[in-house]
C-alpha cells in the first residue's frame, strides 16, 4: 500500500504525493555524495595543477611554503564548503532538489506539500549533525525506519519529508490523447501499454518479447509471427507503439 | 469505440490546451504575460478547474500518466498561487528587529539558567582542580601542562605560530561549530546541550584553578576578556535554545511531542541567526587583539564589555521596545 501524503487545498482539491521512502533516500545521497566528493576533489586537482603547472616558484612559495597558511586555505577551504554546503545550497536553488534527488525522482517539501523556504532547509541541514551520530547516518537511517512518513531528524525539526516527484513526459498529453482515439483498451491497460513502451530499451530482450506477447494476447490482439528474435522483438515494438499511437 | 470512450476523448479533446498553458504558465514559459493581470485571474479559474479534472481522472483513468501528470500540474499550479510574498533580507530583518527580541524574552529563564549552570559548572572545575590539581589532565592536554608548568601560557607565542588571519578564522570555524552542536544536542532531550555547556564550564574553571598554582591565571583573563564576553554569551545562548528544545520534548504541553519539537526548534533556532554572526567580531578580537601584548588590560576589558553589551543589546532589543 502507498504511503501517501494528502493534501487539501482551499480550493476543495486533494493532492496525493507519494512518500519516498529510505531505499529512495538513501539512492539520492548517495549519488549527492559522490557528486560533492568529486566537486571537491575537482577543485583540488585544479587547483594542485595550477599551482605546479604554472611552474612558478613564488607562486607555491607564498601559498605552502615559508609557514604561509592561507594557502593551505585557498586550497582545502574552497574544497570544504563545496563538501558543507552541497546540499542546503541546491535544495534552496534547485527548490528541494538536489542531483541525486532529482535522479532518483524524489524532491523535498513541507507537511502542505509546498516547496519549503531557506529557513527549513537550514534547519533540515544543521541537523545532519545529530542525523549522522554516531556514523553512517545510522540515527538518521532508525529515525526514517521508525516514522511514518520514513523522515529523519532533521525533517522532523524542519517539518519536511521526500515524496516523489510524479515525472510525466512532456508529450503525455498527446500521448494519452492518441490512445484513447485509437484504442479501446480499459485504463489499466492502458497505463501498462506505456510502461511497457517506455521501458522497453530498458528490459531484457527476452523478458520484454515475452512481456508483450502476453499482453497481446490478453488485449484480444493477435501476435505476430515473423523468424528471428531480432526481427520478432522490432516487431513487437512497432506493434505496441502503433497502437499506443506513439510516433518512433 | 464504446460510449465511455468517446466521452473521454472529448474530455480531452476540450482540456489539453488549457492544461497545457497551464503548464507553461507554472513553468514560466508562457509567452502571453500582458501585465493586465488577466493572464493571473484565468491562471487562478484554470487551477480550480484542474482539481476536478484531477478528481475526475483519478475515478476514470487512475494510475495512468495522465492522472500523474495532471497530479504534478497540479502541484506546481498550487505552490505558484499560495507562493509566499516577501523577500530572504526582509525575513532576515524581521528575525533580528522583533523575532529574536521577542524569543529572548520568552526564553529568559532558560537563558538565565544556562548561565548559571556555565558559572556553576566553572566554579566546581575551579574547586576540583585546586583540590586534586592532577584532575587537570581531564581538561587539558599533556603539551599545555608541561608549557604552564614551564611559567609560560600556551597563547603566549600563539601570534609567531599562526598570523592573526589564520588564528581569526580557524576560531570562528571552531567556535560556530561548538555553537550549533550545542543547539542541535537538545534533540537528545537537552542531555547533549546541558553535557556541553557542563564541559565548557568544567573546563574553564579547572584551565584557570590551574594556570592560578602557577601565577599565570591573570594573564590567562587578560587573554580571555576580550573576546570571551561574546564567545561565552553566544555558547550559552545556543545552550539555552538547545535545552528549549529538550523541554519541547518532555513537556510538549497539549500539542503532540513532534509539532512541540518542531516549534522550538524554529524558535530558538532564529536566536542563532543574528547570534553566530557575532563569532566573527569574537574571532577576530581572539586573532588580532586577545594575543597582542601591546593592547592593556584595560583596553582588552572594555573590547570585551563593549562587545558584550552590543550583543546583548541587539539580542534583548524587545526590552527596551517594550519600555516605549
Amino acid at each position: 500500500m502507498k504511503n501517501l501524503l494528502k493534501v487539501h487545498s482551499a480550493d476543495g482539491m486533494e493532492l496525493r504525493l507519494e512518500v519516498a521512502e529510505l531505499g529512495s533516500r538513501s539512492y539520492a545521497f548517495i549519488i549527492d555524495w559522490h557528486f560533492r566528493l568529486l566537486l571537491s576533489l575537482a577543485w583540488l586537482f585544479g587547483a594542485w595543477m595550477l599551482m605546479t603547472g604554472a611552474g612558478d616558484q613564488t607562486i607555491r612559495s607564498a601559498t605552502f611554503e615559508s609557514g604561509n597558511h592561507w594557502g593551505s586555505y585557498v586550497f582545502f577551504l574552497p574544497a570544504t564548503l563545496i563538501y558543507v554546503f552541497y546540499h542546503p545550497v541546491l535544495e534552496i536553488v534547485m527548490r528541494g532538489r538536489t542531483p541525486g534527488k532529482r535522479m532518483a525522482g524524489i524532491r523535498l517539501v513541507t507537511g502542505d506539500g509546498q516547496t519549503p523556504g531557506v529557513a527549513a532547509i537550514i534547519i533540515r541541514n544543521l541537523f545532519r549533525l545529530v542525523d549522522s551520530l554516531p556514523a553512517f547516518y545510522a540515527a538518521g537511517c532508525v529515525a526514517c525506519i521508525a516514522t511514518r512518513r520514513q523522515v529523519r531528524i532533521g525533517d522532523m525539526a524542519a517539518g519536511t519529508l521526500l515524496v516523489y516527484e510524479e515525472k510525466v513526459g512532456d508529450d503525455a498529453l498527446d500521448r494519452a490523447r492518441n490512445l484513447v482515439s485509437n484504442t479501446d483498451l480499459v485504463p489499466a491497460d492502458q497505463a501498462l501499454l506505456l510502461d511497457i513502451v517506455d521501458r522497453w530499451k530498458t528490459l531484457d530482450r527476452k523478458a520484454r518479447t515475452e512481456i508483450a506477447t502476453r499482453f497481446l494476447a490478453k488485449i484480444g490482439r493477435a501476435a505476430p509471427v515473423v523468424d528471428g528474435t531480432d526481427e520478432l522483438d522490432r516487431v513487437l515494438h512497432d506493434q505496441l507503439r502503433d497502437i499506443a499511437g506513439v510516433s518512433a | 469505440m464504446s460510449s465511455h470512450q468517446h466521452a473521454l476523448e472529448h474530455w480531452l479533446e476540450g482540456r489539453i490546451e488549457r492544461w497545457k498553458w497551464l503548464d507553461a504558465r507554472s513553468r514560466g514559459t508562457a509567452k502571453d504575460d500582458s501585465g493586465s493581470g488577466k493572464e493571473e485571474v484565468e491562471f487562478v479559474e484554470g487551477f480550480r478547474a484542474l482539481g476536478r479534472d484531477l478528481a475526475l481522472a483519478r475515478s476514470t483513468v487512475p494510475d495512468t500518466q495522465l492522472t500523474r501528470y495532471l497530479t504534478g500540474l497540479s502541484v506546481r499550479c498550487r505552490e505558484e498561487i499560495y507562493a509566499e510574498p516577501g523577500s530572504l533580507w526582509r525575513s532576515l530583518r524581521d528575525t533580528a528587529l522583533y523575532t529574536v527580541p521577542k524569543v529572548v524574552y520568552e526564553l529568559r529563564s532558560v537563558i538565565v539558567s544556562t548561565i548559571l549552570l556555565f558559572i556553576v559548572s566553572g566554579l566546581c572545575g575551579w574547586w576540583l582542580v585546586n583540590t586534586f590539581p592532577e584532575l587537570v589532565s581531564l581538561f587539558a592536554s599533556q603539551k599545555m601542562i608541561n608549557t604552564v608548568q614551564s611559567g609560560e601560557l600556551w597563547t603566549d607565542d600563539l601570534l609567531n605560530i599562526l598570523p592573526s588571519s589564520v588564528l581569526a578564522f580557524s576560531i570562528i570555524t571552531n567556535n560556530v561549530v561548538v555553537t550549533l552542536t550545542a543547539f542541535v544536542l537538545g534533540v537528545f532531550y537537552g542531555l547533549g546541550t546541558f553535557y556541553i555547556i557542563t564541559m565548557n564550564g568544567l573546563m574553564l574553571g579547572g584551565i584557570f584553578a590551574f594556570t592560578g598554582r602557577y601565577g599565570l591565571d591573570q594573564r590567562l583573563l587578560e587573554f580571555i576578556v576580550a573576546h570571551g564576553v561574546v564567545e561565552l554569551s553566544v555558547i550559552c545562548l545556543a545552550g539555552a535554545a538547545g535545552l528549549s528544545l529538550g523541554e519541547a520534548l518532555m513537556r510538549p504541553g497539549e500539542r503532540r511531542r513532534i509539532d512541540a519539537f518542531r516549534e522550538a526548534v524554529a524558535r530558538a533556532g532564529s536566536l542563532l541567526v543574528v547570534a553566530i554572526p557575532f563569532l566573527v567580531g569574537a574571532g577576530v578580537i581572539e586573532g588580532y587583539i586577545s594575543p597582542d601584548d601591546s593592547f592593556p588590560f584595560e583596553i582588552k576589558l572594555m573590547t570585551g564589555l563593549a562587545y558584550g553589551a552590543v550583543f546583548w543589546f541587539v539580542m534583548a532589543g524587545g526590552f527596551w521596545r517594550r519600555a516605549l
